[in-house]
């Protein structure tokens, strides 16, 4: 998962970047493909913040999924910024 | 999909006008053109494509003699383009999140434009209802890329450090592109692209945002 996940952040920068992950997320679900393209692109003005703060979207995420019959689409995001706080943290 | 091209700095900043599947959040201050700007898309829309066009009105904004305006100073017939404008003025959260919540539902490449985001969610002074902000952003985010829907919706902002969306925490995860609109002390007019240097001036002007 986290070359995709890579490429989603290179996808939030580049749009030939967003064609090779479109086919990259072909074969997976669509709530988890659905999440991605989401991530793809939004998660640009977030990374680019002066103070980034992934850390708050996270929470965000938890508390939406709090209020739901959390699915797919929303564990799938939440997973990829639980990713992007790792590695902004690293 | 239909694209929607108003004929100014706003087609450079969203890489040649205002796409389909994409959630955009316009944010500044008052009196910079937000609504004007939402007018400008709405009257283009028609012409570009959108058969629908909604305008959730939360503040009293909506003006169909401005849209008039616009449209005949672009040379379109002005109710050619005020038939296919539907209005829904809402000024309580319950039937905001409701209206928002069905119009998702209703078949495809929709143009939505929403005046105001945020406000109704800072009536309120607890805290906690400014979550349902974040449902509200991932159901229009989900429903732009999964029927290619175009939303478009003004913000106002609040100072922290910077100029901001206001409720951005709760936004950031699912808005898709965010254009800020500023007013120098000079009085001129910029917009910019959120994680993007490059800023371009506008004006306000009989057809719009010119």
């Amino acid at each position: 998962m986290e070359e995709i996940y890579e490429l989603v952040l290179e996808a939030s920068r580049d749009k030939e970047a967003f064609k090779r992950l479109q086919e990259k997320l072909k074969n997976l679900p669509k709530e988890k493909t659905l999440a991605l393209k989401i991530a793809a692109k939004s998660v640009s003005y977030i990374t680019n913040k002066a103070k980034v703060d992934v850390g708050k979207v996270e929470e965000v995420l938890e508390s939406v999924i709090d209020e739901r019959v959390s699915d797919d689409f929303d564990l799938s995001l939440l997973n990829f910024y639980r990713w992007l706080v790792k590695r902004e943290r690293k | 999909m239909p694209k929607v091209k108003i004929g100014t700095a706003f087609d450079i900043l969203t890489d040649g006008g205002f796409e389909s599947g994409f959630f955009y959040e316009i944010y500044g201050p008052s009196g910079v053109g937000k609504t004007q700007l939402l007018f400008t898309i709405a009257v283009e829309g028609v012409h570009q494509g959108f058969n629908r066009v909604y305008f959730i009105d939360t503040r009293g904004t909506f003006r169909p003699e401005r849209i008039a305006e616009i449209a005949e100073a672009r040379g379109y017939n002005r109710n050619d383009v005020l038939t296919k404008i539907s209005v829904k003025q809402l000024r309580d959260l319950p039937s905001f999140i409701l209206t928002i919540d069905l119009l998702s539902e209703e078949g495809k490449e929709l143009l939505l434009l929403i005046d105001t985001l945020s406000d109704l969610f800072y009536e309120f002074p607890d805290v906690g209802i400014r979550y349902k902000l974040g449902i509200l952003a991932r159901n229009l985010s989900l429903t732009c890329i999964e029927r290619g829907f175009l939303v478009v919706a003004t913000n106002g902002v609040r100072y922290k450090g910077n100029l901001e969306p206001l409720g951005s925490e709760y936004t950031d995860p699912y808005v898709h592109v965010r254009i800020a609109m500023e007013r120098d002390e000079r009085g001129n007019l910029y917009a910019y692209r959120e994680g993007k240097e490059e800023k371009l001036r506008y004006i306000i002007g009989r057809g719009g945002i010119g």
